[in-house]
């Protein structure tokens, strides 16, 4: 599958446009104050407020619902929720957690860039936690002409998944168990062709045949916001007396209990009321899932507009018929909204420095890939001479993977791999040494936030260097579409956009590739590679 | 320290004068993203202890000497979940026990924070009686 050229020029200069920005998976507050934002309801924020209210027990939605801090956070965060949540209006909390992994830019769902097929240039540090599956068309460095298909997965993971009750507990295992957290630091890759194919340098293959294997570890990887590595961090963070929410909601709070005991007691009773009907109503009624949401929906909106009302009261001046002021407007209790309101921006960006920190931390791996060729028969060749029906002999890459944030306090991330390919096992005809090639690339992630219609996404710049200091044998070298078999140095410049479509967990990467090599240059300088990747993670992490 | 009607104000407790009450916050799922206000209103922690290897924070008050007053509180609780979690609910559980009785029953309060929707804020009052 090729792209429209005018399309990907067009959304390459889109994309090159955006300046390197920080990611997010929640809603951050906005700078504006509270007072502009919406009074009504959304439908976003409604669907929130069920959630949170499904998540707790009724003293803790009492504990919740009746504190006016609760709602003064709706009021002030109702713009950002409807901006950044709109798209997951009616999505289920599962799917949250489905936006979360994809804004992860360290995990590498494709096939790693030793395996044939594979349209990366460069392998990450990092695996999906549970398991990946990726499907390529086309290939890069190396492919054959059909399609791959790739298994990622990490045993211990897996395991633990299986036999933990909770996510937590599953990390603990990790943690107390040093068997299990070196087990954990490794993974494991298989792919499979999944289509015929053929090429110059070898007929290949049957359907569905195994193709490779591969093993990763990690010997840094800190990026799980569980981490022990990250306490300190996160201690720092919610003791900074800077970003103390709570404290600026206790004085909201006091200052409407103390300054208008008569209005909160107004407001309070109308809560208790609604919260300990709905809670007998859920208790009582065999009410569908539906008609539940739909009670709670129209509850907690009741106990909104309530509040809505008594703020509107306390923060206008109140006057009589001939517009004298008889009451002013309580300046102490808008003063400590607007507070809140820098706290609780203070607080989200903070919070987000630290997942970024988290997100873009060093990861380096050690990754090894064996491509089993046995079934392979090598075609003519120019250079050699051995009998029909010799087979290309087996490949051994060696890959070590270097992950970094590109520039500080940013989520770019620079990725650097140096790599050698061996023959292994070769046939007695053939004259080769053990070393086939080198090769050293780096590159850099950059993510880049939703443009218009479309959803948060990745540019990723890279460059490789590779001595091909034989004949490929078997499994073909390719860069850009055209295939390498002379000997001597290749040098590989792209540029590639990924972007998810959906909050499916499919990501759609575009890329664009350049090399110094003239010969492997057929039409143009400039061509494409395609492939659709999935994240089972993703996937998975749906709920019914 | 008497406990709340839940049928009423469950956030809302009777207490004797000088009582002190010792409050245990905990969560399933690390980060422990729990704040508290430097004081309560009406009074002072009188300790705190933040275990920051197993999570709880623990700390104690006393309520107020004189009937009538009250001390009070909110607490906020976040959640930072890690990527792929099936149940993407950080569960915090804050528990309150009387030391100066300590026969009286604890009152538990478990706050669920869905995966992008904290911090949430839950208050609570001690009124001395």
């Amino acid at each position: 599958m090729r792209p429209d050229l005018g399309f990907l020029v067009l959304c390459f200069c889109l994309a090159s446009s955006v300046a390197i920005c920080q990611s997010s998976n929640q809603a951050t507050p906005s700078e504006s104050s509270s007072q502009a934002a919406s009074t009504q309801p959304s439908s976003v924020m409604m669907a929130n407020l069920v959630k949170i209210y499904r998540a707790s027990d009724p003293n803790g939605d009492v504990a919740t619902f009746s504190d006016p801090a609760f709602w003064l956070r709706q009021t002030v965060n109702i713009a950002a929720q409807t901006t950044q949540q709109a798209e997951n209006a009616n999505q289920t909390v599962a799917k949250n957690a489905a936006s979360a992994a994809q804004g992860r830019t360290d995990q590498q769902t494709t096939a790693p860039t030793a395996a044939a097929g594979s349209t990366s240039a460069l392998s990450k540090g990092s695996v999906p936690w549970l398991l990946g599956f990726a499907e390529e068309y086309g290939g890069l460095t190396q492919s054959v002409t059909g399609s791959t298909t790739t298994v990622n997965g990490n045993v211990a993971n897996i395991i633990k998944a299986l036999s933990a009750q909770t996510y937590l507990e599953s990390f603990k295992k990790e943690e107390n168990n040093q068997w299990i957290s070196m087990i954990s630091k490794a993974s494991f890759s298989l792919a499979f062709d999944t289509g015929t194919s053929s090429s110059s340098t070898a007929t290949s293959t049957t359907p569905s045949q195994f193709s490779n294997a591969t093993a990763h570890i990690d010997f840094i990887n800190h990026r799980d916001p569980r981490d022990k590595e990250w306490r300190t961090e996160w201690s720092t963070f919610v003791n900074n007396p800077n970003n103390n929410i709570a404290s600026a909601e206790q004085a909201f709070d006091d200052e409407i209990k103390s300054q208008h005991p008569a209005a909160y007691k107004q407001w309070n009773d109308v809560v208790i009321s609604t919260l300990s009907n709905l809670a007998n109503f859920l208790k009582t009624a065999k009410a569908s899932q539906n008609d539940q949401d739909t009670r709670i929906t129209g509850d907690l909106e009741t106990i909104w507009t309530s509040y809505q009302k008594i703020i509107k009261v306390l923060g206008e001046d109140q006057k009589d018929a001939t517009g004298a002021v008889v009451v002013e407007a309580d300046q102490q209790l808008i003063k400590l909204e607007k507070a809140f309101n820098g706290v609780y921006v203070h607080y989200g960006k903070d919070k987000q420095t630290v997942v970024n920190e988290i997100n873009s931390s060093k990861v380096f791996s050690f990754e090894y890939t064996f491509t089993d060729q046995s079934s392979v028969q090598l075609p003519k060749s120019t250079t050699q001479t051995y009998s029909i029906g010799t087979t290309a002999p087996n490949l051994s890459n060696f890959n070590f993977i270097f992950q970094a944030p590109f520039l500080k306090a940013s989520a770019a991330q620079f990725i650097a791999n140096a790599s050698t390919t061996l023959f292994m096992s070769p046939a007695a005809q053939l004259k080769v040494t053990p070393v086939r090639d080198y090769k050293i690339s780096a590159g850099v992630d950059i993510p880049v936030p939703a443009l218009a219609s479309l959803a948060k996404s990745t540019i990723s710049l890279s460059g490789l260097f590779q001595d091909l200091l034989q004949e490929p044998l078997g499994q073909k070298v390719t860069v850009n579409g055209a295939s390498v078999t002379n000997t001597g140095n290749i040098i590989l410049g792209q540029a590639k956009w990924s972007f998810p479509v959906g909050s499916s967990g499919v990501t759609f990467p575009v890329s664009f590739t350049g090399s110094n090599r003239t010969d492997l240059i057929k039409e143009t300088d400039l061509k494409g590679t395609v492939g659709i990747s999935y994240n089972l993670d993703s996937l998975l992490s749906k709920q019914p | 320290m008497l406990q709340p009607d839940p049928a009423t104000q469950p956030n809302v407790f009777n207490c004797q004068p000088s009582e002190t009450i010792n409050l245990v916050t905990s969560v399933d799922k690390a980060p422990f993203l729990a704040q508290f206000p430097p004081a309560p209103t009406g009074g002072a922690w009188a300790t705190v202890v933040q275990d920051k290897a197993n999570l709880p924070d623990t700390r104690t008050f006393v309520c107020p000497a004189a009937k009538g007053n009250s001390i009070r509180f909110v607490v906020s609780c976040d959640e930072r979940i890690a990527a792929g979690d099936p149940d993407p609910t950080a569960h915090y559980t804050l528990t309150f026990t009387s030391i100066t009785n300590p026969l009286n029953p604890p009152a538990v309060f478990n706050i669920g924070v869905p995966q992008g929707l904290g911090p949430i804020p839950s208050s609570y009052t001690f009124n001395v009686v």
